[in-house]
């Protein structure tokens, strides 16, 4: 099972919204991506500043 | 069972549509950091780097998004050429005096260097408001490495204070130093293969040691959630 993760800058799902805000209010901690692709950034440090959604997604 | 291959992700993302930048999150560290039990999840982190919801990417509100976009730079941190270049090779540098000169400069020409010091402002306060934090928490360890980290690049500023006492407090105060130490070992113990029974008994054991030099506060329910995770691998293991 690979395990990767989506950046995106800005989305559009509506949904109704339940968090389990065991993170929330949290700093995101450091970053280290491997293989960032789809992005002119070089790191996960050039999206900060931005609004981002992280999402850890898997396949099988 | 990870047989699967980057050109087997690139394809699945292209066969998906999928636009958004995506990358590979390395023995899933950042997945063991945020707690990430089910796939998917996803976590919304507003620009000054703070985590503003989590949740089944799903369950995403508008609304949600629409509060925590305001404020967001209007021109990402990679696309930033020209004088904003500084700026940007600072930052990255995690030199926020020399950031925030290059921004002062910027702005004196343009008007995207008055969004960039603001950006910038808020980055550092979220940084020293999460390492307070930490301290408060008992997490010395991820408070003392988070000043540690930004001790050089903020000579000059009203922070370099801060950082510097909060520094000399860690090292002065044994029983942070020695949550610290039960910090370090325990990240330790955690980074030990678990491969049959036996790994995982060994690694309990030293985890009921430790935990019973750290009693209480954060340090002992880390341990705690440590012995617990162990113990349900060890569940799922074979002789």
């Amino acid at each position: 099972m690979m395990r990767n993760l989506f950046l995106a800058g800005a989305l559009s799902l509506v949904l109704s919204s339940i968090a389990n805000a065991d993170k929330v209010g949290q700093q995101l901690p450091p970053v280290v991506l491997e293989g960032l692709s789809q992005t002119q950034a070089e790191s996960y440090e050039e999206f900060t500043g931005r609004l981002v959604l992280i999402e850890f997604f898997a396949y099988w | 069972m990870t047989n699967e291959g980057e050109s087997q992700t690139e394809t699945w993302v292209e066969s998906k549509g999928a636009k958004y930048p995506f990358a590979y999150d390395p023995g899933g560290k950042l997945q063991k950091e945020l707690g990430v039990g089910g796939i998917p999840a996803a976590f919304l982190v507003d620009p000054s780097g703070k985590i503003v919801w989590e949740g089944h990417p799903g369950n995403l509100n508008a609304s949600v998004i629409d509060k925590h976009i305001e404020g967001a730079l209007t021109r990402p941190i990679y696309s930033w050429d020209g004088s904003a270049k500084k700026v940007k090779q600072a930052f990255l540098k995690n030199d926020f005096a020399k950031a925030f000169d290059a921004a002062a400069k910027l702005a004196e020409d343009d008007a995207f260097g008055v969004e960039v010091e603001g950006i910038l402002r808020g980055i550092l306060d979220g940084r020293m408001a999460s390492y307070a934090g930490a301290l408060e928490r008992g997490d010395i360890l991820s408070a003392y490495e988070g000043y540690k980290g930004l001790a050089k690049g903020v000579k000059g500023l009203p922070e370099e204070d801060t950082i510097k006492a909060a520094l000399k407090t860690i090292s002065k105060d044994k029983g942070m130093k020695a949550a610290m130490k039960g910090q370090e070992k325990l990240a330790e113990l955690g980074a030990t293969e678990l491969r049959r029974h036996k790994d995982c008994d060994e690694v309990l054991a030293q985890l009921e040691k430790l935990l019973k030099s750290h009693p209480e506060g954060f340090v002992n329910v880390a341990i705690q959630a440590k012995i617990a995770d162990v113990r349900k691998t060890r569940g799922k293991l074979q002789r």
